[in-house]
């Protein structure tokens, strides 16, 4: 049974707590939305908007001084308010603390702060958490695609992005040999799984239009 | 608490719950999205209560209560999760199966079988039992039907379906304590139109369907839903295929229409899609020519005829292509379009109010709301009319049948067209010296929509992937006719044109893909959309 | 940004150039494709500087990278990197395949040490599921995860040699690793994609001469170990190489998240194994040395010590393996013996239930768990969030190499291309783990 994954859900007990979570002002307190536990280990939930604050303080005042990971969440089809969510782990070198902080974001929000200044792994976190997922981290000096192909025209770990991709990779002008020559090859317009050419570019849009979800 | 109590207030797992009154406390907990595991319940049957395995603890009975017969009570308390409900539960599924036979490997229900399930979630993980287990017969019950007897539960589901529901009565336990097994009486196979669905019903691999006996796997399979096109009744089905070969066809819970029955008829109707003479290839004049030939070929035929044209549909066609019939005869100058169909069959009715239509068509009602309500009386006998007295000059057929059993006089009238295209499944003598003879695509090939008997409009989807179509369905070649002859700039989906649909016939007017949903929809302008039942002229 | 004089700027006491001006630097024509190799491009002063290709296909460069370095006679003006060569979706896949079934696509990432990322992947399954291991299994998987971390080592080193020239050592380097897979063969079945751990255990119990075989590699191996450092600590021209180059300071290591022999060469003292012990690690005394200086050279010395340490926690357990079982008791979670499958019935069935497509096991919905493990590049971390069904809803690799191969343009700016190489070799990317 799925009941909305809501940000403010406050119909579980009482909300456990962290030592983390106590040495944070009022203020960001207050911005942590839940603590989520699970076999001893506590994410603290909160909406993008205060996670520079939240971070900024951590690393300031509570000496996290290693950013492990950042990542991302898709909840795409769960029945949650915001689709993604953005998850960095740090942890604290002097007494082993690991704290992980999930950043609940919308789908249309034009961005997320950057941490690079913070800590310099963020730079090549985010990087990958913006191939990846296309979210843009707004500061972060070099926002290139790491992996993937740069003017790749999707971002691959959407859950509406399929295994086996669009065809992005027959669309690719390649230079093949013909004979003596080499001939750029004009790309395919559509998948070639599609057999026979009776089904035209528009019917396979309209297609693929119709049956993703959400259609009317 | 007075007789006459709109609500009942009980505790489930520690939380005051609300629940209409006289529900058991199985249906109740499923309201507040509780599931209590059960093999021998089910919503369509009278309550057995031999299972045991939906035990909960209840503070009114020391001993665990079983959660399918005992109904809500106010103050009634019940803890699905306890230590003894638990252990209850565990115990139960351990001791049905001490007598079960390694058989899932060869099972065609592993994967759907319900005894995996709980045994799973509720039951131990290693068996105690070291003796020999029970031995009992593997035979047939009827032509379709057979019982591997090591692996009942003797949950009765089958029993009292043929109780139950079809009245006759077939299926019995035999022999007692662990020898106890389902079997018919000697002589007596299980032969009544719904038998098949006694092994739906059936929670572990005992009633084995013989059409799908070692057939595929459940989770390599993909599942289609769809409607039966078996008759005018439009059940809802699941079609179930690998590699885009049908391999079964189960019922569709649809309360509704259906509820959760569907006849062997429509159960066993995927077998013609293989059928040795089934169209595939189209052909003019008799020699086969190729796809993109045949295209070229329908759309030339089509716009350069200036004469009378007249197309015949079969009621086999979804609501979308006879929309597109209808925008085709609106844009020739002179066109007449008439339906044609098969002879009716037997209708049937049972105890529980499931009835079989005699009229073996999924789309009558479609053929009447859409071409019109006289389309297979007065309208086709004036189509007759003229293609004896050698008026048509170009006659458009549409023979999607599977059983075609049609009248002689209609195949010898449609055969004095100057010029025939025909789209058919089977082949026939219809087909025969057609100009252009072209594949037509299956009802469970079809995308789109039908109409039943009661003014249900239903989804219907094909269960071939997209992009393996062999050839071209109808409601492509009809568009790309339509775009040749300037009607329309593109071609769209099936949705695009029931949009379409929607907007030019008023008894469709508030619907669309998705306001159809599983369950289809009723049309709001009721029986008066829907043309008249008369057989054909 | 002046060249300094064949040795990198990236010393502590220099002062760096700020943040804004490198900045700059990266945002200047941020296509890779318009680094096109071969070109002159036009300065401002007299100078000319070339755009070089160092990869993706070049002996030196450790996996399919690309380096595109603006040169300026022989020093690095400008560093740049290109990855995603060896991308093939590991993450994607996840969510697709069961937890079971994702064991497979661990060996491909660090593919050197494939049993080192099994583990690390069952071990975050274990924990998400609340399993405890049987004591047998965790003393097997800490052996064969060092004898893997020593075969990794071992390859680094020697390439670190051959990558300077010395090729004899990368051979004798690799005679000896022969040892290490003999024996990874004897007991995974396999040599590279080896597969070994399942959920609650390990695929099967060791052989019983597995005893010999270990103690057999410990005979043999440790007189490698005085040979590479006969053949490089002791050679002038390998620890002019390597010494000072590339240094990395302690700040700076934890800035920029270095972690495994790479960050303990710069001073940070992490190491999973001792911070969050896993496996029974806290059983076992070993010792994590750490090098102040980080450079190059520390990084081989820091490489060579841990190879000690794991010998020495291979002896220690071997010498305490308990008997028993090696998969956790419980069907729901682990697959059942052959045995069992084939005469008991509900292990049948729950055989059936873990392996079936759309069944299997399913963590609590919403669960979310992040556990690193020591890969022998670093901290190997899996964040794993499940959805209630079968399959993940996201897997995500932490992978050490991403994380210290990021410094790298940092570290060869300045500097001159030979210690660009002597610095690739030192740091040790391993492509599979780095595209994933």
């Amino acid at each position: 049974m799925t009941k909305k994954k809501n940000s403010n859900d406050d119909s579980k007990g009482p909300v456990p707590s962290h030592p983390v979570l106590e040495a944070m002002p009022a203020a960001l307190r207050e911005a942590v939305l839940s603590v989520e536990v699970h076999q001893g280990q506590t994410g603290l939930v909160t909406r993008v908007e205060s996670v520079r604050a939240i971070l900024e303080h951590l690393r300031d005042d509570q000496d996290f001084d290693f950013l492990v990971d950042v990542t991302a969440l898709d909840f795409l089809n769960q029945d949650t308010e915001e689709r993604f969510q953005v998850i960095y782990i740090l942890e604290r070198v002097s007494d082993l603390t690991v704290i992980r902080l999930h950043a609940w974001l919308p789908e249309d929000a034009s961005g997320v702060p950057s941490v690079f200044d913070l800590w310099d792994s963020a730079r090549w976190g985010e990087r990958e958490c913006h191939d990846m997922f296309g979210i843009v981290f707004e500061g972060n000096p070099d926002l290139r695609r790491l992996l993937m192909p740069e003017d790749y025209p999707g971002f691959p770990l959407l859950k509406d992005y399929p295994l086996a991709g669009h065809g992005e990779r027959r669309r690719f002008p390649r230079v093949v040999p013909v004979g003596d020559e080499m001939i750029e090859e004009e790309p395919l317009e559509y998948p070639t799984s599609i057999g026979r050419g009776m089904h035209t570019p528009e019917y396979i849009e309209e297609v693929r239009r119709e049956s993703s979800p959400g259609e009317e | 608490m007075s007789e006459h109590a709109t609500t009942v207030t009980w505790t489930l797992n520690g939380k005051q719950v609300e629940s209409p009154p006289g529900l058991t406390i199985m249906e109740a907990a499923k309201l507040h999205d509780l599931e209590i595991p059960n093999f021998c319940y089910h919503p369509g049957l009278s309550i057995a209560g031999n299972c045991r395995i939906c035990f909960v603890e209840s503070n009114r009975s020391p001993k665990p209560v079983i959660s399918c017969s005992e109904r809500i009570a106010e103050g009634l308390e019940i803890q699905t999760h306890s230590e003894m409900a638990l252990e209850a539960r565990n115990s139960v599924m351990e001791f049905q199966l001490i007598n079960h036979p390694l058989d899932c490997p060869v099972c065609d229900k592993a994967g759907e079988c319900v005894l995996q399930d709980h045994s799973y979630t509720h039951g131990p993980d290693r068996s105690r039992f070291e003796e020999n287990k029970t031995i009992r017969h593997t035979k047939k019950l009827g032509s379709t039907i057979s019982i591997w007897g090591n692996r009942c539960i003797v949950c009765t589901r089958c029993v009292r379906f043929c109780d139950e529901i079809t009245g006759t009565g077939e299926l019995c336990v035999v022999e007692r304590g662990d020898r106890s097994v389902v079997d018919v009486f000697p002589g007596l196979p299980i032969e009544n139109s719904l038998a098949g669905n006694v092994i739906d019903i059936c929670p572990v691999g005992a009633l084995i369907g013989e059409d799908f006996k070692f057939e595929a796997r459940i989770w390599d399979m993909k599942k289609t839903s769809s409607v039966c096109a078996g008759c005018s009744r439009g059940c809802n089905i699941e079609v179930q295929s690998l590699d885009g070969f049908a391999k079964r066809i189960v019922a569709r819970e649809n309360p509704e229409v259906n509820e959760w029955w569907i006849c062997d008829r429509g159960r066993y109707d995927y077998r013609y899609l293989l059928a040795a003479d089934r169209v595939t290839d189209a052909s003019a004049g008799g020699e086969p020519i190729d796809s993109d030939t045949a295209d070229s070929s329908l759309n030339d035929l089509v716009s350069e005829n200036g004469g009378i044209v007249g197309i015949l549909v079969d009621p086999m066609m979804t609501c979308e292509e006879l929309h597109l019939v209808n925008r085709l005869s609106s844009t020739l100058s002179d066109c007449q379009v008439a339906a044609w169909s098969t002879a009716d069959g037997e209708a049937e009715s049972f105890p529980n109010g499931f009835t079989i239509s005699s009229d073996l068509h999924p789309n009558r009602a479609g053929v009447g709301a859409i071409i019109g309500k006289d389309a297979f009386s007065t309208v086709a006998k004036g189509l007759r009319r003229s293609l004896d007295a050698g008026d048509i000059d170009l006659l458009i057929v549409f023979a999607g049948f599977p059983h075609p059993d049609l009248e002689k006089k209609w195949i010898e009238s449609i055969g004095k067209a100057k010029v025939r295209i025909v789209f058919s499944l089977q082949s026939g003598s219809w087909c025969e010296g057609a100009d252009l003879l072209l594949p037509s695509t299956a009802p469970l090939e079809k995308e789109g929509s039908y109409l039943n008997q009661d003014g249900r409009l239903q989804r219907v989807r094909t269960l071939i992937a997209a992009g393996q179509q062999p050839f071209p369905s109808e409601l492509v070649r009809l568009q790309a006719l339509l775009t040749h002859l300037g009607e329309r700039p593109r071609s769209v989906s099936s949705s695009g044109v029931f949009r379409e649909l929607a907007s030019s016939v008023e008894a469709f007017s508030d619907q669309s893909h998705s306001t159809l949903g599983e369950s289809g929809c009723v049309l709001s302008s009721g029986k008066s959309a829907v043309g008249s039942m008369g057989g054909d002229a | 940004m002046s060249p300094a004089q064949g040795k990198s700027s990236f010393k502590e006491g220099t002062p760096l150039p700020d943040a804004a001006t490198l900045d700059r630097e990266f945002d200047r024509g941020s296509r890779s494709q318009d680094h096109i190799a071969g070109i002159f491009e036009e300065s401002d002063d007299d100078s000319q500087k070339l755009v070089m290709n160092f990869g993706p296909q070049h002996p030196a460069t450790h996996g399919t990278l690309r380096n595109i370095f603006t040169l300026e006679g022989e020093t690095i003006v400008h560093a740049d990197v290109e990855i995603g060569f060896l991308h093939t979706g590991f993450e994607k896949l996840a969510e697709h395949m069961t937890y079971q079934q994702w064991v497979t696509v661990t060996d491909r990432m660090n593919y050197l040490s494939a049993i080192n990322n099994n583990v690390g992947f069952s071990v975050a399954v274990e924990k998400l599921l609340g399993i405890e291991v049987p004591p047998r299994c965790a003393a097997l998987r800490v052996i064969m995860s060092e004898l893997s971390r020593i075969a990794d080592h071992v390859l680094c080193v020697g390439l670190q040699g051959m990558d300077l020239g010395a090729f004899s050592v990368m051979l004798w380097a690799f005679e000896k690793r022969e040892l290490v897979y003999d024996i990874i063969e004897a007991i995974c079945g396999a040599r590279l994609t080896t597969s070994w751990t399942r959920i609650g255990g390990i695929m099967r119990d060791v052989p019983e001469f597995f005893p010999d075989l270990i103690y057999q590699f410990l005979d043999d191996f440790p007189p490698l170990v005085e040979e590479l450092h006969l053949m490089l600590r002791g050679n002038r021209i390998f620890i002019d190489r390597v010494k000072d180059v590339g240094i990395v300071d302690r700040e700076t290591a934890l800035s920029w998240g270095l972690s495994g022999p790479v960050g303990r060469s710069s001073g940070v003292d992490r190491d999973v194994r001792r911070d969050h012990p896993y496996l029974g690690y806290d059983k076992y005394d070993f010792k994590i040395p750490v090098q102040p200086e980080g450079d190059s050279l520390a990084r081989y010395m820091q490489r060579m010590e841990e190879i000690e340490q794991s010998l020495e926690i291979i002896r220690q357990a071997m010498a305490t393996l308990p008997e028993g079982e090696v998969v956790h008791d419980d069907f729901k979670t682990s697959l059942p013996k052959k045995h069992a499958v084939h005469t008991d019935m509900e292990s049948l069935i729950h055989h059936f239930k873990l392996v079936m497509l759309g069944h299997g096991i399913r963590p609590e919905p919403g669960a979310t768990i992040y556990v690193a493990t020591e890969a022998p590049c670093g901290e190997l971390g899996f964040f794993i969030a499940s959805d209630g069904t079968d399959t993940p809803a996201r897997i995500r690799i932490r992978p050490p190499s991403l994380y210290n191969f990021a410094i790298y343009p940092r570290m060869v700016e300045g500097g001159m291309v030979s210690d660009a190489i002597a610095i690739l070799s030192s740091i040790h990317v391993i492509a599979g783990e780095l595209d994933r």
